[in-house]
């Protein structure tokens, strides 16, 4: 209702009725009626034209006047306890209705533009304008006191003139009326009530016959007569008004007041009003618009024009403004005391100003009686206000304020002010002004609160002009305003109006614009808060609702928490489980919280759960925020053409597996469709590409993170996986469809687990995973639905790691019928492993599907990891694989060709076609692996099988495995080859060991030299040469390298020149010649060798380009390549480290390749000779001795060499035989000074010389100087014989001979050596 | 003894708090009523209506108090983001405040040039915890 209107209906004139109890019950007991009731909906008169004139003579007209009617005696504001108990009682009936009341979405409503305009609390205007009902009739505003007074009689009355007086008389008048505070002296009029259904003699004439009398005694005016009862009160004579009644029927106070007797008649059968004909009511009509034209109106203008009279006589003019100005300031004395004892004895006397000035020391009430000047300007405006004339009223409320200010009466004060707001807003004043009067009303009514002998009742007003002020607010659009009014106002007041008012508030913040939302909810809490502390459950939880849309997902903690916590106990308390249980399960959310709040909250929950399935039977299903699941981030694992047999092998790149998997899959039907391949049916293709594939009976595996955000431990049970089934009938049982697990994990305080949960679907079809449930505290059903991740389409190629990203978060599957499933596993391989040693492992294949298989193929990735080409040794230790004594037994199934190596070190093993594993068949194959250095030893299989009858949908399989080891250090050795001085051909191989390991000896157990003819041979004492074994490719040591220490050791190589033919193997501890041994000595080369041929993988079309590449490649490469280098010989070196049984634990083996010459000898030569000789001094003289240098050239070019003897150095004057050079070559001789041994210390020195050995001066060379030996072909050997003669016996070291040489076919270069010396004993025969 | 109100909150973007510290020096009892937190947060949360209102309203940072309610007041401070700073406190003088924001905000710098924070991601910042308290303590303590 606008606030013009709600303002014109309620500050009327009232005028009070007086009826006799005859008339009463004459309209009670026909009607359900009052007399009161009866005339109330025609107190609204309009279509009036009543000229008017106001106190400055100013000529208006009225054209609607209401006219408000109330029993005499129930014309008094109900104390406030009373009014407050039938103010909750009527919110509470509303309240009841509230809950057909939508509960709006705030924020829904904000967000979508429509604002939020629907008034949603209906009870809220019905509650204000009782609020305001109650407060009717004060002591301080006269504009409800009656005006005139309206006598009911009974027709039937003998004389009603006299009954008019005696009712008058014998009548109740209102309490305040009887105090003296209320005008008494107002017009009379007269009204006779015929009733039809009286049985009255002379019926209706006899009535106008009376009416006629009284009319001469009365006045003409001022006696009117109405006809009732006309009606029978059957359903054919129904009006159909009863609306018209019912609706002013105000509500009753116990014990009345306000203007409402204390109950109502009984409500007739028929309805309000049903013995009421439309003649009746044209009568009561008729009577209003006579009463009102002719003696209301009328009375009222006379008496505003007394009334103005007087306050212009006594207040305004100067005289009397001075009078003001002098006297109010006086504190009052004895004579003021007497003025506010008699306040109607001061009506006309000056000693009223005493009177008031008293007032101002707070209390005085009843200063203001309706005899004072100051009541009578207030009566005045009040009279003027009814009488639509604002402008008078406005003056002299503003001259009576000024007054009261001065008097500091400041409860009268404010109530003037409150009608200063309204008057100003009925003269269409400001809005500031109209605000300001209603805030300076509210202030003034505060301050005196605490002076007065009836506080709450100061609070009330207050509140009654904020009320006023909000109205007026809002209705203008001034939301703000309306919110700070009424929010002022809630301060000083008691919960349930608080509340109200909080309430109201909130909802004007909403109509700001920008709507304060934040704001809004934030005093919806706090009315929420209010209604619960008065017990208004059913409201205050409406408050708590509306807000939560504006808190959530905010993560404001605590105001969540606050919020959810109020409605759960409330919904918990009114038996809803269901919501009381949501927003407890919201609580949950309190990592925030002490622990002991959250295990409160948690218990609470639990609690609530448990009083829930008490109730209900079973406990309802929520989204639980306990424990947090990751939702968002779920990795499926399922095999489908892919099985990963074991969980390593999932952590490897998408790239490895594809390039193991590229040869086994080449010229195979990928299932790569294009476009072109249009044949298939389209739900495959759909299928194809949005779902993932999975197998019937096979696992399917996800991994989801768990974790407590809490600090309490949960146990969680029941932890299982959320499926649907396509295509399900109805009723279907689940369980027919696929097999869950379920587990059960316990969280420690701020644990976070990843779990994965399985699934074994049953039967093909489609099937999606759609959340996870659980258990919380064995007695919480909780689940959580996965983020709905819709595979999307592949637009293009899109790269192969998102793809797999994609496909292992897809949730859909396409479950095909049975299939054979290979699993494999890699025995007795080790954790650890030593770098270099040889380890047979047993590489088991089983079929675990319900298919059988066939067509295996694997690649594995290393060229470290062999598998032999049969499976006769897939038992036994390492050692009895590899020992070479064993009788090999044949396999009982072989690969069906020679292991293909491919580019990147992998290696493609191919078994027979026919070859099939039936379902639980087992296939064991050893496994050799190799590792080189010491690290990380990565390797992995891809086993390619497929199904022996073909399976729609998938026609192979791949199965990954994935193994990786850790590689210890074992053995670091070196091998360096020199020739051997001994002998023109054979080499001596240096190995210098070192026993990396610390922790146990190692032994070196065989040293096998794989090239071709060469042999090898060990190390022979000094002259112990016979017992050593001939030279052969394998040698059996038996060194001792211990723990973390060194060793050299040294053999003979002899190279394929020394012809050593016939000697065979030899002893040989393992075999190296075959087997894995050999397989892993040769796979370098050949990986080498595989590598370097140009790539012919895909036999594509060139691009021009790559032909041009190819071209230039191509051109160097003859050059390079026809010159084979010489090879030097390859060794493997065995070694074995004890187990605690003494057996050999791990064996290893170090290979060798094409050991070189540490510094190439050109010309190798010996001299041999017998280094024991016996003469006869004395006898024979001299002794001659005839050596034998061999010399061999072992360069590529043929060589010219010349010996020259007897180079020894200047300094020395010995006397030397010379002979000339024409002499035989044979004996050439120089004896010029000693040898140039760079090696050799000088002479006298002990060194390496046998003891007692002689150099150089005393013995003489024989023959000619220098030796000539013109051409010595490449590879070709000579021996040139040298003299040496000696004078006395002794032991000689005969070194002093150069032998130079030249390669006259490579270079003009010469170089020059000293030939190798020989310790030569001389004994005397004689002694 | 009442013990002062002074919690300081960081709002980012869609009002999600990033960062709370309740810096008031506790009673000697050290027993700090918990439930008050609820009402500081309603209050703070009522501001930010406020906030939205006056920050435009000038060119400063500093918004000064924007929003009263009972005895307890809220000054705030919008970086160029829109990040608000909402001090809650009960009539500490504006210019302290003023202060006190000035040197959080060089301090919150630092933390957003950390180039994997959101305006949405809360600070977990131990470092700046510590130094907003540390801040509190040189500006409040009287």
């Amino acid at each position: 209702m606008e606030f013009r209107d709600w303002i014109l209906e309620r500050l009327t004139p009232a005028v009070m009725v007086i009826s006799s109890p005859e008339a009463e019950s004459m309209c009670q007991e026909k009607n359900g009626l009052t007399v009161v009731d009866l005339l109330r909906p025609y107190g609204f008169l309009h279509q009036l034209s009543v000229p008017v004139r106001t106190v400055g003579e100013h000529a208006y007209r009225i054209r609607e006047f209401r006219v408000r009617f109330y029993r005499a005696d129930m014309m008094f504001q109900p104390t406030p306890e009373a009014a407050d108990e039938y103010l909750k009682g009527f919110l509470n009936a509303a309240a009841k209705e509230s809950h057909s009341v939508e509960i709006p979405d705030v924020m829904a409503a904000l967000q979508s533009g429509k604002g939020f305009l629907a008034d949603n609390t209906p009870w809220w205007n019905k509650y204000r304008d009782e609020f305001a009902r109650m407060m009717s009739f004060g002591e301080m505003e006269s504009f409800d006191h009656p005006v005139a007074c309206l006598l009911v009689m009974h027709a039937h009355a003998e004389n009603p003139v006299e009954a008019f007086g005696r009712l008058f008389h014998s009548a109740r008048k209102p309490p305040l009326m009887a105090e003296g505070k209320m005008e008494h002296r107002i017009v009379m009029h007269h009204l006779l009530i015929h009733g039809d259904n009286v049985q009255a003699e002379g019926g209706y004439a006899r009535s106008e016959e009376k009416l006629k009398a009284a009319r001469v005694a009365l006045g003409t005016a001022a006696v009117h007569l109405v006809r009732i009862n006309s009606g029978r009160g059957d359903p054919s004579s129904k009006l159909g008004y009863e609306s018209l009644w019912r609706h002013p029927l105000p509500g009753t106070l116990p014990g009345g007041g306000a203007g409402e007797p204390p109950s109502r008649p009984p409500v007739p059968t028929g309805g309000y009003g049903e013995c009421l004909t439309k003649a009746n009511l044209d009568d009561i009509k008729r009577f209003l618009e006579d009463f009102a034209v002719r003696a209301l109106l009328p009375a009222m203008e006379a008496r505003v024009r007394a009334l103005n009279h007087q306050v212009t006589s006594t207040r305004k003019g100067l005289r009397n403004q001075l009078k003001t100005l002098l006297w109010r300031k006086q504190p009052g004395g004895p004579a003021a005391a007497a003025g506010r004892d008699s306040p109607r004895g001061s009506v006309h006397g000056g000693s009223i100003h005493g009177g008031t000035a008293a007032a101002s020391a707070n209390g005085a009430v009843n200063a203001y009686g309706v005899g004072s000047v100051e009541g009578q300007m207030r009566a005045l405006a009040d009279l003027a206000f009814t009488m639509q004339d604002y402008d008078t009223a406005l003056s002299t409320l503003r001259l009576l304020a000024s007054d009261l200010r001065a008097d500091k009466a400041w409860k009268q004060y404010a109530a003037v002010q409150e009608m200063i707001g309204i008057s100003l807003f009925m003269a269409r004043g400001t809005m500031s002004d109209v605000l300001g009067a209603f805030k300076e009303a509210f202030y003034r009514y505060n301050s005196a609160a605490p002076h007065e002998s009836s506080p709450r009742e100061c609070v009330r007003y207050a509140t009654r002009a904020m009320l006023l002020a909000a109205e007026y607010a809002r209705q203008h659009g001034a939301y703000s305003e309306a919110n700070y009014a009424l929010m002022k106002a809630h301060f000083q007041e008691e919960n349930l109006r608080a509340a109200l008012l909080l309430e109201q508030a909130a909802l004007c913040l909403l109509r700001v614009s920008p709507p304060s939302v934040r704001k809004y909810a934030f005093h919806m809490v706090l009315a929420g808060l209010r209604y619960n502390a008065c017990d208004q459950k059913a409201l205050g939880m409406r408050a708590y609702r509306q807000v939560l849309s504006v808190y959530k997902d905010h993560k404001w903690a605590f105001i969540e928490e606050h919020i959810h916590d109020v409605l759960g106990k409330q919904s918990r308390d009114t038996g809803d489980f269901d919501s009381a249980l949501q927003h407890f399960a919201a609580m949950l959310h309190c990592s925030h919280s002490p622990p002991y709040w959250q295990a409160h909250y948690l218990k609470q929950f639990l609690d609530t759960v448990a009083a829930a399935t008490k109730a209900k039977g079973s406990a309802p299903l929520l989204e639980l925020p306990l424990p947090e699941v990751d939702a968002e981030h779920v990795t499926v694992q399922c095999d489908n053409e892919i099985c990963h047999g074991n969980p390593e092998s999932r952590t490897q790149q998408e790239e490895l597996w594809r390039s193991l998997e590229g040869p086994l899959l080449s010229g195979m039907d990928t299932g790569a469709t294009s476009w072109l391949d249009s044949g298939g049916s389209s739900s495959n293709k759909v299928s194809a590409l949005q779902l993932s594939t999975a197998v019937a009976g096979e696992m399917i595996e996800v991994l989801i993170s768990f974790s407590n955000p809490l600090a309490v431990d949960l146990h969680v049970s029941r932890l299982r996986l959320l499926f649907e089934a396509e295509p399900m009938p109805e009723g279907a049982d689940l369980r027919q469809y696929a097999e869950v697990q379920e587990q059960a994990v316990v969280l420690k305080g701020g644990e976070q687990v990843r779990l994965a949960l399985g699934l074994r679907p049953l039967r093909p079809g489609l099937l999606t995973l759609t959340g996870v449930e659980w258990l919380l505290a064995g007695n919480a059903p909780g689940r959580k639905l996965f983020a709905p991740k819709r595979p999307k389409h592949r637009r293009t190629a899109s790269r192969a790691a998102t793809k797999a990203e994609m496909q292992s978060q897809c949730l859909s599957f396409t479950i095909l019928d049975a299939l054979p499933r290979l699993e494999a596993s890699v025995e007795q391989l080790p954790p650890t492993l030593l770098a270099r040693e040889v380890r047979k492992c047993t590489l088991k294949l089983r079929n675990t599907g319900t298919r059988p298989l066939r067509g295996i193929r694997a690649v594995c990735s290393s060229p470290d990891v062999f598998l032999p080409p049969d499976n006769a040794d897939a038992n036994g230790s390492t050692l009895d694989s590899l020992s070479s004594g064993r009788e090999r037994a044949a396999g009982t199934s072989a690969l069906q060709e020679p292991a293909l190596r491919l580019r990147r070190g992998l290696t493609l093993y191919t078994w027979p076609a026919a070859q099939a594993l039936s379902p639980g068949e087992e296939m064991q194959w050893p496994l050799w692996v190799h590792p080189r250095e010491r690290g990380q030893f990565d390797f992995h299989l891809a086993v390619f099988f497929e199904p022996e009858a073909p399976v729609e949908g998938m026609n192979y399989r791949v199965l990954r495995l994935s193994h990786s080891v850790d590689v210890l250090a074992s053995l670091d050795l070196a091998a360096s080859l020199a020739a051997s001085r001994a002998d023109l051909v054979t080499y001596l191989l240096r190995l210098s060991m070192h026993n990396l390991q610390g922790l146990q000896a190692l032994t070196v157990r065989q040293v096998s030299c794989l090239s071709d003819s060469w042999r090898i041979s060990q190390l022979g004492r000094r002259g112990d040469n016979a017992i050593l074994p001939p030279p052969s490719t394998s040698i059996t040591p038996a060194i001792e390298v211990a723990a973390a220490s060194a060793a050299t050791a040294y053999f003979r190589l002899h190279p394929p020149e020394a012809s050593i033919s016939g000697s065979a193997s030899g002893e040989e501890w393992v075999r190296s010649v075959e087997g894995p041994l050999a397989h892993f000595h040769t796979e370098r080369q050949r990986r080498l060798q595989l590598e370097s041929e140009p790539e012919q993988q895909f036999p594509t079309r060139p691009s021009k380009a790559e032909l041009q590449r190819a071209a230039l490649e191509q051109q160097p490469e003859p050059s390079t390549s026809d010159t084979p280098e010489a090879k030097g010989p390859d060794i493997i070196v065995v070694w074995s480290l004890p187990g605690t049984d003494g057996s050999p634990r791990c064996i290893g083996a170090h290979h060798v390749y094409d050991l070189q010459e540490k510094e190439n000898v050109p010309i190798r030569m010996t001299l041999r000779g017998e280094e024991r000789l016996r003469h006869n001094f004395r006898g024979g003289g001299m002794c001659a001795a005839a050596l034998q240098l061999d010399l061999r050239n072992c360069s590529d070019a043929a060589a010219s060499l010349c010996i020259e003897t007897g180079t020894g150095g200047p300094g020395k004057g010995d006397p030397v035989w010379r002979h000339t050079p024409e002499l035989a070559p044979q004996s050439s001789t120089l004896a010029e000074g000693a040898a140039a041994v760079p090696p050799e210390p000088p002479s006298g020195s002990g060194g390496s010389l046998p003891v007692g050995a002689k150099s150089g001066s005393e013995y003489m060379w024989c023959g000619s100087v220098r030796t000539l030996v013109p051409s010595l072909p490449a590879g070709q050997a000579a021996s040139v014989t040298l003299r040496v003669a000696v004078m006395a016996p002794g032991v000689f070291e005969i070194s002093d001979y150069l032998i130079r040489w030249a390669f006259p076919d490579v270079d003009k270069l010469q170089y020059s050596q000293p030939g190798p010396s020989i310790v030569l004993r001389v004994e005397d025969e004689q002694s | 003894m009442s013990t002062t109100v002074l919690t300081f909150i960081i709002v980012g973007l869609d009002d999600h708090p990033i960062f709370e510290a309740d810096l008031a020096v506790k009673g000697e009892t050290g027993s700090r009523d918990d439930r008050a937190q609820y009402l500081h947060q309603f209050v703070l949360h009522a501001a930010l209506d406020a906030v939205d209102e006056q920050q435009w309203q000038g060119p400063n940072m500093n918004l000064g108090v924007v929003d009263k309610f009972n005895n307890l007041q809220v000054s705030a401070y919008v970086t160029a983001a829109q990040i608000k700073f909402l001090l809650l406190h009960d009539g500490k003088n504006e210019d302290t405040i003023k202060l006190f924001f000035r040197d959080v905000y060089e301090v919150y710098l630092r933390v957003i040039m950390n180039p994997f924070f959101t305006p949405r991601s809360h600070i977990k910042s131990a470092a700046f915890n510590q130094k907003v308290r540390s801040l509190a303590r040189s500006y409040f303590r009287s």
